[in-house]
C-alpha cells in the first residue's frame, strides 16, 4: 500500500456556554457548539490529473458527487417543438431534462457529468437551553447539519414496491396533466440515464427535548425518600429539512441492493419516567 | 477488477486521513491474499457462488432480459428498466447497470480462478474446474465485447493499465484451459458432489467456444462423448415427484425437485442447485429474478391464485417474441405443450364465479361492447383476459422457470435449480458443427433424435410416425437457431448464442420487419449492426484505468 494523494484539511471548532438568566427561582443556561471542516485533494499520483473513476478531483473534498445536472423535466411541447432534437434525441415527454455540458447534441456518462455538491456537512451546529424554575427542567436540544448532499434512492427508484414504499403520492410526478419539472413521469424509461438524484440533505433536528419536576426535598422527606423526579423526554421530536423520504440520515436502498433489508426509518420516541434514590 | 477497488477503497480511506504524522500511515499486511493449497477447496466452492451470484443478482430485477430483449426470444413486458436500452438500442450506455454487473463479475471470477490455477500444488481436478470457470469468463466476455483484457495472474496490487488483448490470444487461452479441464476433470458421478463441474460440462462449453471460433472439426470432436459416452438419455418418460400432477415428461426436467440428476433426470449435465435459506445457510445467493422475469403476472387476474402447479407468482417483466409464440413450433411438439409455453390458464380461484364480457376472440371487454357475448366464468374454466393484459399480465410463457416457495407467497427470489446444460445441448452443438461442415445428414441425425423424443406423444396419438422428422435438406445454421429455441428456450443466453454465431443482426432484423410488436414502445429500436453487436465497456472501467486507454467498442460514448 502506498499514498496516492494528499489533501488538505482545514477545520474550526467553536463553544460558547451563556448563563442568560441566573435567578434562584429560574434560570436559563445555553450551550452552542459549531463546526466546520473544509477539506480539499491538493495532489494525485503526482501528475495534476484528476482521477474520475473514484472520484476524485484536485481542488475538490475527497467526497463529492459527481453526476449529471437535472435542470427540469421535459414537456410535450418542448418535444413537439423538436428542442430535445439536438440535446437528447431519445427524450420522451415526462423524462429527467439533463444538461448536456459540453454541447455536442446528446446526453453521454462521459461528457456532460459534473460535481454536484459535497458528501460530507460544510457546518454542523448545535445549540441546547436549559429552563429552570424551582423544581421544574426544560431542556432542548437542536441540531443543524447543513451543506451537504446524498443521493436520494426513492426518487432514483420512482417505485412504491405495490405499496410496501410509502410516501410516494407526496412528490407529485410529471402527467400531461400535471407538468412538473422537478420529478419525472413514472415511464420506465424516464430515468434512462441512471440520473442518481443528488438532493440537499441539510437538515435542522429538535433532537432531545426533556422536561422533568423534581420534588421538593420535605415532601420526598415525608415518603422516606431520597430524592424523587419525574420527567418525559422526547427523541427526533421534529425534523426540517427539504429532504424527501423518511430522513436525511436514514438508509433506504432499493429492494435488491445489498442491506436493502437493513432500511429503517428514523425514530421518534418519547419516555415518561420517574427517578427515585432511597 | 473488483479487487482493485476495493484497494483503491482502502487506499481512500488513508488518504482521508493524511494530515496524521506519517508514521501513523506505516502499515503491516497480516493477510494478502492467500495462495495457500489448503484453501483451494473453499475458493472452487467460492467460484460455484460467485456464478451463482452474477445470474441471480436482484439489484436491477430486469437483468435476465437484458440477454433475451432485442433478440428473437424475449419481448418487453412489465419492464424494469436495466434491459431497455436491449431492445430500444439507440439508449444503451457505457454506464448500463447490467452490463457493470457482468464485466466486473466475469473479471472477479477470472481473478478467483487465477488464484487457484496459480496456487502451488493445486490437484489438477480443481485446477481444472477453476479452467473452466475462467473459460466460461472469457468465453463470454469475448463473444459480447470483442477484444477485452486478459489477466492470467493473480491481481494482488493494484493495476490501472489494462489494455485490451486480440481475440485470437483470448481465444489461446479459452482453448488451453478447456482443453486442460476436459483431461483432469472427473466425469459424471465422479464428481465430490453432483452439483460440481463434470468432464461433459467442460465439452459442452468448449463445442460452444470452438463453434464461435470457426473450429467446427474440434467442436464436434469434443462434444461428440458426452452423446457417446452413454452417462445421459433424454427424458421421454414421466418421473420423480410430481407424477400426480398434470404435466408431460418434458416438463418434468423443470420442476424443482426433479431437475437433479440424483432425483431422476437423466438429461441434466450442469445443473446449478438451490436450497432454501433457512435449511442450508447460503442455499439461495442472492434473489434469483428468472421466475419474476419470465412468468407472467397472470396473479392480477381476478380468479386466479398464486399456486405450486402454475409455478407461483410472476412478474411479466420478459415476454416471448412473436417469433417464438408464432413462427417456431409445428403441431405436436411437447416443447410447446401447454405445459412448457403456458398459453391457456383455468380460473384456480376456490368458488370464484364472475359475469364478464367476451368479444369474438375470446378477449374480455368492457360491459356492453357492442359485438360482446356476456358470458358467467367460474372456478376451473378457461381464463379470458383482455388485450391489454397481453403486454404484462398474461401471454404464452415458459413454464422452466416456475417455481413456487410457500414461505413467500409474493415471490422474491426463486429458489429452485438452475438447468444450465442438458444432453439436447450436445446434441444442438454437434449439429451445428456437423451444419457448419457440411455434413448436413449428420446434423439431421441429431436433430431426429432431439425430434423423436419432442413428438414422441404426438405420433403415437396421430399414427403419423414422421411428424416432426427433419431431413438434410432442412440444415443450415438458422434452422439451428430455431431449434435452440424451440428446445432452449429460456434456457440459453439468447444474446450471447447470437453473438457467438453472428446472426445477432440478421435476427434483429427479422424481428422489425416481420414480427414486430404492435405497440410502439415495444418494439426494437435504434439497431445498428456496427454498434449493437458489440456491448460497451463500463465508463467507469476505463476511467479507472488512468494510466492506458482501455478503448471503447466503436459508437458508444
Amino acid at each position: 500500500m502506498s499514498n496516492i494523494g494528499e489533501t488538505e484539511n482545514f477545520g474550526v471548532e467553536f463553544t460558547l456556554n451563556t448563563h442568560n438568566i441566573d435567578k434562584t427561582n429560574f434560570k436559563w443556561a445555553s450551550s452552542f457548539v459549531i463546526s466546520t471542516n473544509k477539506n480539499k485533494i491538493v495532489d494525485l499520483y503526482g501528475d495534476g490529473m484528476d482521477d474520475i473513476g473514484n472520484r476524485w478531483f484536485i481542488g475538490e473534498p475527497v467526497g463529492v458527487v459527481y453526476d449529471y445536472e437535472m435542470v427540469g423535466i421535459w414537456q410535450e411541447d418542448e418535444i413537439e417543438r423538436g428542442e430535445h432534437l439536438n440535446w437528447d434525441p431519445e427524450a420522451k415527454a415526462g423524462d429527467v431534462k439533463l444538461r448536456d455540458v459540453n454541447g455536442d447534441g446528446k446526453i453521454t456518462p462521459e461528457n456532460d457529468k459534473t460535481i454536484q455538491g459535497q458528501t460530507t456537512p460544510k457546518f454542523t451546529a448545535g445549540l441546547t437551553n436549559t429552563f429552570t424554575y424551582k423544581g421544574f427542567t426544560l431542556s432542548v436540544f437542536i441540531t443543524t447539519v447543513q451543506g451537504l448532499k446524498r443521493n436520494n434512492s426513492l426518487l432514483a427508484a420512482r417505485s412504491d414496491e405495490m405499496g410496501r414504499r410509502n410516501f410516494t403520492t407526496e412528490v407529485g410526478y410529471w402527467t400531461p396533466e400535471n407538468r412538473s419539472n422537478e420529478y419525472s413521469s413514472l415511464s420506465k424509461s424516464a430515468n434512462r440515464n441512471e440520473y442518481k438524484y443528488p438532493s440537499d440533505a441539510s437538515f435542522t433536528r429538535i433532537k432531545d427535548v426533556t422536561f422533568s419536576y423534581t420534588f421538593p426535598q420535605r415532601l420526598s422527606d415525608a415518603m422516606h425518600l431520597g430524592a424523587v423526579t419525574l420527567y418525559a423526554t422526547g427523541r427526533n421530536i421534529l425534523t426540517f429539512t427539504k429532504w424527501k423520504g423518511w430522513d436525511p440520515e436514514a438508509d433506504m436502498a432499493q429492494r435488491g441492493f445489498s442491506n436493502y433489508e437493513k432500511n429503517y426509518p428514523m425514530t421518534k420516541s418519547v419516555v415518561f419516567g420517574m427517578n427515585i434514590t432511597f | 477488477m473488483k479487487i482493485q477497488k476495493l484497494i483503491y477503497t482502502a487506499a481512500a480511506a488513508a488518504l482521508t486521513v493524511s494530515s496524521c504524522s506519517k508514521d501513523f500511515l506505516e502499515e503491516k499486511m497480516y493477510s494478502s491474499y492467500s495462495v495457500d493449497v489448503n484453501d483451494v477447496p473453499a475458493k472452487i466452492i467460492g467460484l460455484h457462488r460467485q456464478f451463482a451470484a452474477l445470474w441471480g443478482w436482484s439489484d436491477s430485477q430486469g437483468f435476465v432480459g437484458c440477454f433475451q430483449d432485442g433478440t428473437d426470444v424475449g419481448a418487453p413486458g412489465d419492464v424494469q428498466g436495466v434491459e431497455i436500452p436491449f431492445y430500444q438500442y439507440a439508449t444503451l450506455t457505457s454506464e448500463n447497470p447490467g452490463i457493470n454487473h457482468l464485466w466486473s463479475s466475469l473479471y472477479s471470477i477470472i481473478n478467483n480462478a487465477n488464484i487457484i490455477i496459480s496456487t502451488e500444488g493445486v490437484l489438477p481436478a480443481d485446477k481444472a474446474e477453476a479452467e473452466f470457470f475462467r473459460a466460461y469468463s472469457y468465453n463470454l466476455l469475448v463473444t459480447l465485447w470483442g477484444k477485452v483484457p486478459l489477466v492470467v495472474e493473480n491481481t494482488s496490487t493494484p493495476r490501472t493499465d489494462y489494455v485490451r488483448e486480440d481475440i485470437a490470444k483470448i481465444d489461446e487461452l479459452i482453448t488451453s484451459d478447456l482443453t486442460d479441464a476436459v483431461a483432469n476433470l472427473p466425469e459424471v458421478d465422479k464428481t465430490a458432489t453432483q452439483n460440481r463441474i463434470n468432464k461433459d460440462c467442460a465439452r459442452i462449453l468448449a463445442a460452444e467456444a470452438f463453434l464461435r471460433m470457426g473450429k467446427n472439426k474440434e467442436a464436434e470432436d469434443i462434444v461428440s462423448p458426452v452423446i457417446d459416452e452413454g452417462h445421459y438419455s433424454l427424458i421421454q418418460e414421466r418421473y420423480g415427484k410430481f407424477l400426480s400432477d398434470n404435466g408431460d415428461y418434458y416438463s418434468d426436467m423443470f420442476r424443482w425437485g426433479n431437475q437433479r440428476r440424483s432425483q431422476g433426470n437423466t438429461e441434466g449435465v450442469w445443473i446449478f442447485q438451490m436450497e432454501y435459506n433457512n435449511t442450508v445457510p447460503g442455499g439461495t445467493i442472492n434473489a434469483p429474478q428468472q421466475r419474476r422475469n419470465w412468468v407472467a403476472a397472470f396473479h392480477k387476474l381476478s380468479g386466479m391464485v398464486n399456486a405450486d402447479s402454475l409455478g407461483g407468482r410472476g412478474n411479466g417483466r420478459l415476454r416471448l417474441s412473436n417469433y417464438v409464440k408464432y413462427g417456431v413450433y409445428q403441431e405436436g411438439d411437447v416443447r410447446n405443450s401447454n405445459y412448457n409455453i403456458r398459453r391457456k390458464l383455468y380460473y384456480n380461484k376456490p368458488g370464484f364465479q364472475e359475469t364478464i364480457w367476451i368479444d369474438a376472440d375470446g378477449f374480455k371487454v368492457a360491459e356492453g361492447t357492442a359485438g360482446a357475448t356476456q358470458i358467467t366464468v367460474k372456478t376451473g374454466d378457461l381464463v379470458h383476459w383482455s388485450v391489454a393484459d397481453t403486454l404484462a399480465v398474461m401471454y404464452p410463457h415458459c413454464t422452466k422457470w416456475g417455481g413456487y416457495d410457500v414461505t413467500d407467497d409474493f415471490g422474491w427470489s426463486l429458489v429452485k435449480d438452475w438447468p444450465l446444460m442438458r444432453l439436447a445441448d450436445a446434441y444442438l452443438l454437434r449439429a451445428e458443427a456437423r451444419v457448419m461442415s457440411g455434413n448436413a445428414q449428420g446434423a439431421a441425425d441429431d436433430i431426429n433424435v432431439l425430434r423423436d423424443r419432442a413428438f414422441k406423444t404426438f405420433r403415437a396419438e396421430s399414427g403419423n410416425a414422421e411428424a416432426g422428422k427433419v431431413s438434410a435438406a432442412d440444415m443450415s445454421i438458422d434452422f439451428i437457431l430455431d431449434e435452440r429455441i424451440r428446445e432452449l428456450v429460456g434456457e440459453e443466453n439468447r444474446r450471447y448464442t447470437l453473438c457467438r454465431t453472428g446472426k445477432l443482426a440478421d435476427r434483429v432484423e427479422m424481428m422489425m420487419t416481420r414480427f414486430a410488436e404492435g405497440v410502439d414502445e415495444k418494439k426494437i429500436t435504434g439497431f445498428d449492426a456496427n454498434v449493437h453487436t458489440l456491448l460497451p465497456i463500463p465508463l467507469s472501467e476505463i476511467q479507472l484505468n488512468k494510466d492506458a486507454v482501455l478503448e471503447q467498442n466503436p459508437g458508444y460514448k
